[in-house]
């Protein structure tokens, strides 16, 4: 059931998360750290970018305790979210009163989470990606006569790539993002009964290609964020990342290894109150003519290569 | 001087050539011959062969650059003490001069090796970068099986006489520097102790090392090196042989100097065999680098070795 009628709107790109943290500063030092960098920083809220020139793509409120909030996905138009605003639950067509600006509607998803989609947000000049190099490979030769010369540092990301949500009804969830905001299924993962227990979704550009997922929603017992991941540059990325993000001794989760479903080259890492983000490159691109995957629950945790699920930890050691 | 163009093979000698086969087919190499006393392997390039195992007590016995052509072989067959130009009785085929280096190994300028039939790389995956999308719509399947060895890069020699096998890489064999390494810091550099030495061929582009001699107590095998197709696959193989009971040395890492992508396993008799990928390429007007030898070990990311 690749796709859910009626549709209100289709999305075109998850925009950014929204967390709730107790020290701007401290989550201010790990994202730099992990290759974010900071757009601007208001007496109540940071605000973080990646190279590409979206203005932000971390959110973070100050409040006392850590929490997260919710995904942002982007409109098409502003006439989307007119449309979007006539939900049931949904907010006006908002000014968004934040640096960057924009407009938005917010949803509460299933399991409370605010949903904002958002339009119109204002868009920066492109950081510079550095330790970006060709490759020589096998007969495919592309880098002759420049050597390979990494710079030691964070992994630089170029932007949010997909959020997954752990969610107490999947049926809900699954409802409520597809017929809002047009996701559709790349891979329906199944159990042993041949019941299909989550979904992993991407968005729809029609024939343009798109990330295989950038929605993912996991039946748990407590709703909460699975993870948030950032698309880097390549491997050398996210082995330097790595190592930076070690030296600096924060805490690892699971990695480095390539996934089955989606086929991103991963590292997952910690942030100071516990949330999961992703670094990855090397990730399946797909369009409508793409068939839809039926697989088995447990292939969405396996790994072509690399270090293994009994590796990967969900919480801070 | 000639200018010997790529290194073809490693000739070793282990007392049990099936086990020797078997370590080379989980590291990636195929069999192309075999007979009661050695054995022939090869990668998926069409050379016949890139790797000979004498049956005999373990030992590193020798190596074989190619010539440009048997009129090199004529030239190099001058040399006093060089055998003349010799039908290769091997099934490799071909013509061969054999000569010795300072250190008494075992170098054969070779040229005519007989060519098969490639053998198909299959897997190949296209990478979908930040900056470069070049995999639109091909998934990455990678089940776990051994690398795909394209062909051997390079070896490490480990000299006695180091000044002797210096000239005589250099200047027998016309190989260039593409690194110096010396004993100390920048600011007290001190005596070279080794070189990156890579082939001389013109303006065509060529790996950064070919050999790299290493001054040494005594004459030996630092390690043999061979080319597989890309990161995925060297992730692939490294991943299969950590289900085998082979002696993982170092990796997976990035060089410095050469800048490959590595990984390191020992055969069953301690012989260091490399699998790397995506390496710097220079030709005759790349100038040559001089660093301190520590660089050499040195890498731009890796876990710790295990030694």
């Amino acid at each position: 059931m690749p796709y859910r009628e009626p549709i209100l709107i289709k999305v075109t790109d998850i925009a950014y998360a929204r967390f709730r943290a107790p020290d701007l500063d401290e989550m201010e030092a790990f994202l730099e750290d992990f290759g974010l960098v900071r757009s601007a920083r208001t007496d109540s809220a940071l605000y973080m970018r990646a190279t590409d020139e979206d203005h932000h793509v971390h959110i973070t409120e100050l409040g006392d305790e850590a929490e997260f909030i919710g995904p942002a996905f982007y409109a098409a138009s502003e006439a989307d979210l007119q449309i979007l605003s006539k939900a049931p639950g949904a907010s006006d067509v908002e000014d968004i009163d934040e640096p960057g600006g924009g407009k938005r509607v917010r949803l509460t998803d299933p399991d409370g989470f605010e949903v904002e989609i958002v339009h119109g947000i204002q868009t920066l000049s492109r950081l510079p990606v550095n330790n970006s190099f060709k490759t020589n490979s096998g007969d495919d030769v592309r880098r002759e006569g420049d050597f390979v010369r990494l710079e030691t540092g964070p992994a630089q990301c170029k932007r949010v790539g997909h959020i997954v949500l752990n969610t107490t009804d999947f049926e809900a969830s699954d409802a409520f993002y597809g017929s809002n905001f047009g996701f559709v299924h790349s891979d329906e993962c199944q159990n042993d009964e041949g019941e299909t227990i989550f979904a992993f979704n991407r968005i729809d550009k029609g024939k343009e290609f798109v990330d295989h997922h950038t929605l993912l929603t996991v039946p748990m017992e407590e709703a909460g964020l699975g993870h948030l991941a950032f698309e880097v540059e390549d491997v050398n990325a996210v082995q330097m990342g790595h190592e930076y993000l070690k030296t600096k001794g924060y805490h690892h989760s699971w990695g480095i290894g390539r996934h089955i479903l989606g086929s991103q080259i991963f590292d997952y890492w910690f942030d100071p109150y516990g949330f999961r983000v992703e670094h990855w490159t090397d990730g399946d691109l797909l369009n409508e003519d793409t068939p839809m995957g039926i697989t088995p629950a447990a292939t969405a945790l396996d790994v072509q290569w690399g270090s293994g699920s009994e590796t990967r930890l969900v919480d801070t050691p | 001087m000639i200018k010997v163009q790529d290194v073809q093979y490693i000739r070793l000698a282990a007392p049990d050539l099936d086990k020797m086969e078997a370590f080379l087919t989980d590291f990636g190499l195929h069999r192309s011959a075999r007979t009661d006393k050695a054995l022939y392997m090869r990668g998926t390039d069409a050379e016949h062969t890139v790797h000979i195992t004498e049956l005999g007590e373990p030992a590193f016995l020798g190596l074989a650059f190619n010539a440009a052509g048997e009129e090199d072989l004529d030239a190099i067959a001058n040399l006093d003490s060089a055998s003349d130009v010799l039908d290769n009785d091997e099934p490799c085929g071909g013509k061969k001069v054999i000569l010795s280096d300072p250190d008494g190994l075992k170098v054969e300028i070779i040229h005519g090796i007989k060519e098969l039939e490639p053998i198909p790389v299959q897997d190949i995956t296209p990478f979908n970068s930040g900056s470069r999308r070049r995999r639109v719509g091909p998934f990455v399947r990678s089940t776990p099986r051994p690398s795909q060895i394209k062909r051997l890069g390079h070896i490490v020699l480990r000299c006695g006489n180091f000044k002797g096998c210096v000239d005589f890489y250099r200047n027998t064999l016309g190989m260039l520097v593409s690194d110096y390494l010396y004993r100390g810091e920048a600011d007290d550099p001190g005596e070279t102790a080794a070189e990156f030495l890579r082939c001389n061929r013109g303006e065509i582009y060529t790996d950064h090392h070919t050999i790299l001699v290493t001054d040494a107590d005594e004459a030996g095998l630092g390690h043999v090196a061979f080319e597989v197709e890309d990161w995925n696959d060297l992730s692939v193989g490294h991943w299969y042989m950590q289900e085998t009971e082979y002696q993982h040395n170092f990796g997976l890492g990035r060089h410095i100097l050469g800048s490959q992508l590595f990984d390191y396993w020992s055969d069953p008799w301690g012989h260091n065999h490399e699998h790397w990928t995506d390496g710097d390429l220079l030709n005759e007007n790349t100038p040559s680098g001089s660093y301190p030898l520590h660089t050499a070990r040195d890498v731009q990311w890796a876990p710790p070795r295990n030694e």
